[in-house]
């Protein structure tokens, strides 16, 4: 069973809003003139507007659209509750995003009369837990696969069930694209070997897509044409090492300042080492992205010989990353990220006493700010940085 | 138009349900009967725990936050634009598509709100 939260940013905004429902709405991010749309009301995606849309381009598909800064806590505090509401109906549930779930409902199912029961009762839950304006729509399937395929399509609040003999039928009717797991790359790769439908793809031989896609992802493509899918819903304590942890910001305004960009670097800096150390891992490459006023990024990693999880160093990095850039063009945009991490447990504890003294400092640094809440304790030379919180990506925090 | 707002004020609460339901709030010396309320969440700085409420008046919504470490409330927002629409939410319509073909199912109204 997967679960899809309905317009989820926007409709929890319109829940904790009355003077918002029934009108079109953008949940954004902290710069409501520069940011993108995160997600749009009903009533604004009727105009045309569309997640990822930058809020401008949506303002001249629907004028009257209403933009509201996006607040990470009642996302987080829905997504919590979930997990309980869920929790009462199967131990097996796998968070997949902020509004996403996976339940493996294969042992309970016996004590309801059909999944579509078990699907009213949990959208009755979630009815009574958060209010009527937050919906989500359900799809029932064999496997992970085929629920996350038709949750989307009998949106809002919908359930579509699959079964047996309905799953061919299901899977002719589905563009490639519905997948998960086939995004615009993956199609334009299957494109260019003839292969534009869900047929086409069950009829094509397997040894072409183990040549074009490698044997494992050949397999799970041919996989996927037929419905097919082995993995297993994995339940929400089973906690995932990060293969990244990143942070970008949109600057309030484009500059050239060097200083304004420096500041705001080590401010990432700071956020990705902070959240590194609350995953208890450790970091070797560091990557740099820049955004110039053209819209046009630029990209550029560096790997270190020692792993490091300190904002400092992150940010000393990111300088020489900046230094080889040779960047000179008007800033709109700034990201700092961290990957090719490792838990802490496997590093050497420092023996340098100036090492081993910025190790506690940091400690305390943490301490004191998970007592009395972020940016409580931060370097001097952050404080006349954008004030980014990025609270929407930190829903895990208080799980 | 959206008003932010800190000023301290004093709530009488309801817990007869087993949830607490604000009935009234006082700000500036005005007593504020609260019609609905629309959502209730949790959040966290630091280790002090806040119980966030939205409330709605017939023509007002709004935000009030309690510090259950400082025992403090206070009424954050007051959004005043007027409804869109009036939202009976009585029943909910679901649509199920099943092997079977496309079916509507509707359900009444839960009776109490979970809070």
């Amino acid at each position: 069973m997967h679960i899809d939260y309905d317009s989820f940013f926007a409709s929890v905004e319109q829940q904790a809003n009355r003077q918002l429902r029934g009108k079109p709405i953008a949940v954004g991010g902290s710069s409501l003139t520069k940011s993108i749309v995160c997600s749009a009301s009903k009533e604004a995606k009727k105009y045309g507007v569309k997640t990822a849309m930058p809020l401008f381009k949506a303002k001249k598909l629907c004028p009257e659209i209403i933009g509201i800064k996006g607040d990470g806590t009642k996302y987080s505090y829905i997504h919590n509750e979930s997990l309980k509401i869920f929790g009462k109906y199967t131990d097996l549930v796998e968070p997949f995003s902020i509004d996403e779930c996976f339940l493996d409902v294969t042992n309970t199912l016996k004590f309801f009369d059909n999944p579509i029961n078990l699907a009213l009762q949990i959208k009755k839950d979630i009815r009574q837990m958060f209010g009527e304006v937050i919906t989500c729509s359900i799809g029932i399937g064999p496997n992970k696969i085929t629920a996350k395929l038709v949750s989307d399509w009998n949106k809002p609040n919908g359930i579509y069930h699959v079964t047996q003999q309905n799953l061919q039928d299901t899977l002719l009717s589905a563009q490639l694209s519905d997948f998960c797991g086939i995004g615009k790359r993956i199609s334009i790769r299957l494109e260019n070997l003839g292969i534009t439908t869900v047929k086409q793809l069950q009829e094509i031989d397997v040894e072409t897509l183990y040549l074009e896609f490698g044997n494992i992802s050949g397999h799970t493509l041919k996989n996927m044409a037929f419905g097919i899918d082995y993995s297993e819903v994995k339940p929400s304590e089973y906690k995932r090492t990060p293969k990244s942890i990143g942070h970008q910001h949109t600057l309030k305004a484009n500059t050239y300042n060097r200083q304004v960009i420096n500041r705001n670097l080590l401010r990432l800096s700071e956020m990705v080492a902070r959240r590194m150390r609350r995953h208890n891992v450790v970091g070797k490459t560091v990557s740099l992205y820049l955004r110039d006023s053209n819209k046009l990024g630029y990209h550029e990693r560096l790997t270190n010989t020692r792993a490091i999880d300190n904002g400092y160093s992150i940010y000393e990095a990111t300088q020489l990353l900046l230094k080889k850039a040779n960047w000179n063009k008007e800033t709109r945009l700034v990201g700092v990220s961290m990957s090719n991490l490792v838990s802490k447990s496997h590093m050497p504890i420092p023996l340098l006493p100036q090492e081993a003294r910025k190790e506690r400092i940091m400690r305390a640094a943490d301490l004191i700010n998970d007592k009395f809440g972020e940016y409580t304790m931060i370097p001097a030379n952050t404080v006349l940085a954008d004030q980014t919180k990025g609270k929407i990506s930190s829903f895990l925090k208080h799980q | 138009m959206l008003n932010k707002i800190n000023d301290q004020i004093e709530v009488l609460m309801d817990f007869t349900y087993g949830y607490p339901t604000p009935i009234y709030f006082t700000w500036k010396n005005k007593n504020i009967n609260i019609e609905n309320l629309d959502f209730y969440h949790t959040s966290y700085e630091g280790d002090a725990l806040y119980h966030h409420f939205a409330v709605s008046t017939k023509t007002e919504s709004y935000k009030l936050t309690f510090n259950s470490k400082t025992l403090v409330w206070r009424l954050n927002e007051v959004y005043t634009d007027g409804f869109a629409k009036a939202h009976t939410g009585d029943y909910d319509v679901y649509n199920v598509k099943t092997s079977r073909g496309k079916q509507y199912i509707k359900t009444t109204k839960p009776s109490h709100f979970a809070h």
